[in-house]
């Protein structure tokens, strides 16, 4: 299927933008109701994480969005920078030590089934990817 | 989208906080600076209804957890009330279902004896 690719400005309010367009194409694909929304939690952070990391409070920057379905699986692909690209930033936390950071990266490890990056230019290319479980409908 | 978070005093000591719509990173910084209202009170009860919210994400966590170092240090017990099915999804995933003393609604948080 074709890839839809989509743009918003990298400010914290069009949050809900991404998260609906992402829901709306997930559940259109098929996936049950849990994963769409869990998907769309995972592209929440995201989207947070380039904001926080990646445009460090630069409102003048966007975030590029790909998204493609097909019969085994959903991609979500983002243009990113190092800083998050960088493995430490996904490096497993220990969650018994109870602090608010690094809850977003290990939300997406949790709710994804692959996290890869690949280099495009200047930037990285990250892409999440969910799979379909047996018997989950494909349109 | 628009995200509240009010502030009800109940009797000495207890405050409820009630938390609205969609608690993403836009909002966080208005429900932070609720929450710094709320703790200059000094409650001994701090009750969090979430029964309004529709969405949470990492930086809604976020202001829980600290809320949560907050009472810690302040003597303070925290309870969080009426978390939807999918909000429940979000701490398990999180692993914070089990970190914090959850009750079905406001009133039984309210209500319910101290922990031990």
């Amino acid at each position: 299927m074709e890839e839809i690719q989509f743009t918003i400005p990298g400010q914290a309010r069009y949050l809900y933008l991404a998260r609906a367009l992402v829901e709306l194409y997930a559940a259109g694909a098929g996936f049950p109701e849990k994963e769409v929304k869990r998907i769309a939690l995972a592209v929440d952070e995201t989207c947070t994480n380039l904001i926080k990391h990646c445009f460090r409070g630069d409102p003048s920057r966007t975030i590029h969005l790909g998204v493609v379905v097909d019969e085994e699986k959903m991609s979500v692909h983002f243009h990113c920078c190092d800083a998050v690209s960088d493995p430490v930033h996904w490096r497993p936390r220990d969650l018994d030590e109870l602090r608010p950071g690094g809850l977003g990266t290990h939300i997406i490890r949790v709710v994804m089934d692959e996290i890869n990056f690949q280099p495009n230019g200047e930037f990285f290319t990250l892409s999440l990817v969910k799979y379909r479980r047996p018997g989950e409908e494909c349109t | 989208m628009t995200t509240v978070a009010s502030i009800e005093s109940r009797t000495d000591g207890v405050e409820v906080v009630r938390l609205t719509g969609e608690v993403d990173l836009n909002v966080v910084p208005d429900v932070q600076k609720q929450m710094s209202v709320v703790y200059r009170k000094g409650p001994k009860l701090l009750v969090v209804d979430l029964s309004a919210v529709s969405y949470m994400d990492s930086s809604g966590l976020a202001v829980l957890v600290e809320a949560r170092s907050w009472c810690v240090r302040n003597s303070c017990a925290l309870r969080l009330a009426a978390l939807s099915g999918y909000l429940l999804d979000v701490f398990q995933i999180a692993h914070l279902d089990q970190v914090f003393e959850i009750h079905d609604d406001l009133d039984r948080a309210l209500e319910a004896p101290p922990s031990s």
